[in-house]
């Protein structure tokens, strides 16, 4: 139980607190709701030119997934395949925005997060169409529901990374939502304990946050360094407990449940005031954009509406699906906001290879920010001269991606690029090998 | 790009705008980039220069200006050898020239640091793939060249302000005289150009570390070594520290980034290493100081170093496929 600061990272040099208010939007023209879940499709059940009103359920999940729901009436122009931000197609449901507001009746609601049933809360969490944003948008429900016992839950506040502000501004203007969710999330997965963590940059919100909180709640606020990638699973239970939860492994495997504020904050509303998630708070910033800032945006938005909407200004000309160091450039605007859209960044010029790409320096400032202690410069020039066995050996399976070497790297060079590539030959090459061992062990 | 058009046709609407360029993160990147930390670099010398040249006259600026003159120049010919395009960023010449000048004795002629400089960067660091690649510090062996090919020159030690010849602090400390410690600290000693104004060198050290353009544990670890050292064998830690290129090679050559180690603890031994043979050297061999012998000897060290103190991976962490 030794408490530990991570190794390596970078600090985000985010301000502390107040931030700005969480703006509004009017409802957009048109939105494109994707119906794609990890590893299944949902069945559409709307149809082209139907007329539906907001909250209505537009899609069902055909499997374990959840449905999803419209953010305000409007008509159907179309059922067809959309860009998504990977640049994969998926199947999307075209709307169009009446403007009439009309909205389904709400669900009933609770006034206290104790008052559901863990069975209750569970398919509440379902009905919402919440995902868990942080385990990669499976269902929420499934992860109310754990098959191991779990003795801790966390409420991640400290998913930092420079720029993006669209989690902590959640607890610092709605708290109190947020923390119904998370009431009912522990209650539903009846833990003992639970923790709500903190970056340093909130300090000020500490507080407030423990004024809400009463003797019964067994919750306990810490605080963590201003560092990124703090808020991946992997560092933040290292640092709250000194716990060791291998790459790649769920924190179930070791008694603990994470989830980020989005996902409380949905949970919350979708309880209290019987709401289905159909909004998330996205951070727009860049200078392509007059008015940058943290916007409540529906779900399904297209980039360039929010752009319009955010004060485009000059030619953009770089798009940035994500936060500034583990986002994507996208090709198209014409791409629906998602429930795991933290941060969109519009750029006039394009800021990918911003620092020129020189020959390695030697500074070494990138294993001194590696969180997983590897040697990016090492790693890289294995993958570079397509060493995939050497940056095996080095390393390169447990790379978890932050982009932190990248970012500090003052030759510009593409570290962490370097490393997925090899990560990327490894896994093909393993993969290759066991397709053709079962043709050598035939059956007799 | 054919695909936005497709969706937006099927929406029936043209929203088909300028084209997007995609394009790798990071997309906001740290302040340190390399050119900022060279210019960081020859901010930090500047005061150092400054004092050289209230100390003795105009003289030490065309010292600097030969040497940059000389480093360029050795890249210059590198780049026209590789068919490269010539004339590449000033910045590395720069640093190169700048720390070779503040290194050489008041008094020598101007081709000395000008062929000094152009043999440290042609040898040390273009034969060797150019700035980035090279193992010794073009500075220290353009430092070394000078000393081995043109001993004479490389006495002219003058008093400042007076311009007359004089022994430096470190022989006279060796000969059972030395200055006090006030005189040292101010500087106003014989000596090279740039090693005398210790306010100077500190003024231009606290910037690299407040930057943190250079780390901090190769300057602790070298000044320590020569504290504790001095401190057992000279009784006199502190004029061991003030006196002679400690403190201008500590921080403003032993935090070069390119020729010493990869690792926070490797940098912090290399400084060890440095202040030790340092002051081995200034003790019992035949030569007064010995800061650039100690950094090459150490440069010749870092991929060892950088070996043993090599990261390791955390022990038990899987991958999963």
């Amino acid at each position: 139980m030794r408490r530990r600061r991570m190794p390596g990272g970078v600090r985000t040099g985010e301000p502390p607190g107040p931030l700005g208010p969480i703006l509004s939007l009017a409802d957009p023209k048109r939105l494109i709701l994707a119906c794609a879940q990890p590893g299944h499709q949902l069945n559409p059940l709307v149809k082209k030119r139907e007329r539906v009103v907001g909250g209505q359920r537009l899609a069902e999940p055909n499997g374990e997934g959840f449905p999803i729901y419209a953010p305000c009436a409007g008509t159907v122009t179309d059922v067809a395949p959309a860009l998504s931000s990977t640049g994969d197609f998926v199947l999307a449901i075209f709307l169009e925005n009446d403007g009439s507001g009309e909205t389904a009746p709400a669900l009933p609601g609770w006034d206290d997060p104790t008052d559901p049933t863990p069975e209750a809360i569970r398919l509440r969490a379902l009905e919402a169409g919440i995902p868990d944003v942080a385990r990669g948008g499976i269902a929420l429900a499934r992860s109310l529901a754990p098959t191991t016992p779990i003795q801790t839950v966390v409420l991640n506040g400290c998913t930092t990374e420079p720029l993006v502000q669209a989690e902590r501004v959640l607890l610092h203007h709605e708290w109190e939502t947020v923390l119904f969710g998370f009431r009912a999330a522990i209650r539903a997965i009846g833990a003992p304990e639970a923790i709500v963590a903190l970056s340093v940059a909130d300090r000020p919100l500490v507080g407030t946050l423990s004024q809400s909180l009463t003797e019964r709640d067994a919750i306990t606020i810490e605080i963590l360094p201003d560092r990124y990638p703090q808020g991946l699973e992997r560092y933040l239970l290292a640092a709250l407990r000194g716990v060791d939860l291998p790459v790649g492994e769920d924190p179930a495997t070791v008694g603990f449940a994470v989830f980020d504020v989005t996902t409380m904050h949905a949970l919350g509303r979708a309880l209290r005031d019987g709401q289905p998630f159909t909004h998330r708070v996205v951070t727009v910033a860049g200078d392509g954009v007059a008015r940058p800032g943290n916007y409540r945006v529906p779900l399904g938005m297209p980039l360039g509406a929010l752009m319009e909407a955010a004060g485009r200004q000059g030619t953009i000309r770089q798009l940035v699906w994500g936060g500034p160091l583990s986002g994507t450039a996208v090709a198209s605007e014409e791409i629906g906001v998602c429930a795991n859209t933290r941060a969109v960044l519009a750029y006039q010029q394009p800021v990918s290879f911003e620092v020129p790409t020189t020959d390695c320096i030697r500074c070494g400032r990138c294993i001194d920010v590696c969180p997983e202690r590897l040697s990016p410069i090492y790693l890289a020039r294995y993958a570079e001269h397509k060493r995939w066995d050497e940056a095996e050996a080095e390393g390169a399976l447990l790379c978890s991606s932050c982009g932190a070497c990248s970012y500090v790297c003052p030759t510009g060079r593409p570290l962490v690029q370097s490393i997925q590539l090899a990560r990327y030959e490894i896994l093909r090459q393993r993969e290759a090998e066991r397709a053709s061992q079962p043709k050598e062990v035939a059956v007799p | 790009m054919s695909t936005q058009t497709t969706t937006a046709a099927q929406d029936g609407v043209a929203t088909q705008g300028p084209t997007l360029i995609i394009g790798p993160a990071p997309y906001v990147h740290a302040p340190l980039t390399r050119q900022a930390i060279l210019a960081v670099f020859i901010t930090a010398v500047v005061p150092v220069l400054g004092v050289a040249t209230y100390f003795f006259g105009w003289r030490a600026l065309g010292v600097a200006v030969a040497a940059v003159a000389g480093a360029y120049g050795a890249e210059v010919v590198a780049h026209w050898a590789r068919q490269r395009s010539l004339f590449g960023s000033p910045g590395p010449a720069l640093v190169t020239g700048l720390v070779l000048a503040l290194a050489l004795p008041p008094a020598v002629p101007l081709w000395i640091p000008f062929i000094g400089a152009f043999f440290g960067v042609l040898v040390a660091q273009e034969l060797f793939g150019g700035y980035g690649y090279q193992i010794f510090h073009p500075a220290m062996v353009g430092w070394v060249f000078l000393v081995i090919s043109f001993p004479s020159f490389m006495e002219g030690w003058l008093e400042p302000f007076e311009l007359v010849t004089a022994a430096t602090p470190l022989s006279q400390i060796r000969a059972g005289a030395g200055p006090d410690l006030w005189t040292l600290f101010a500087g106003t000693t014989a000596g090279a150009l740039g090693e005398t104004s210790v306010p100077a060198i500190l003024l231009g050290g606290l910037l690299l570390l407040v930057t943190r353009v250079a780390d901090w544990r190769p300057v602790v670890g070298m000044l320590g070594t020569v504290a504790l050292m001095g401190w057992a064998f000279t009784g006199n830690p502190l004029a061991e520290l003030m006196a002679g290129a400690a403190l201008f090679g500590a921080f403003f050559v032993a935090t070069d980034p390119v020729t010493t180690p990869l690792t926070r603890w490797g940098r912090f031994l290399f400084g060890v290493g440095v202040g030790l043979v340092m002051m081995v050297i200034r003790l019992w061999a035949s030569r007064p100081e010995g800061v650039a012998f100690a950094i090459l000897f150490m440069n010749s060290l870092v991929p060892l170093v950088n070996l043993l103190t090599r990261p390791r991976p955390k022990k038990g962490a899987t991958a999963g496929a």
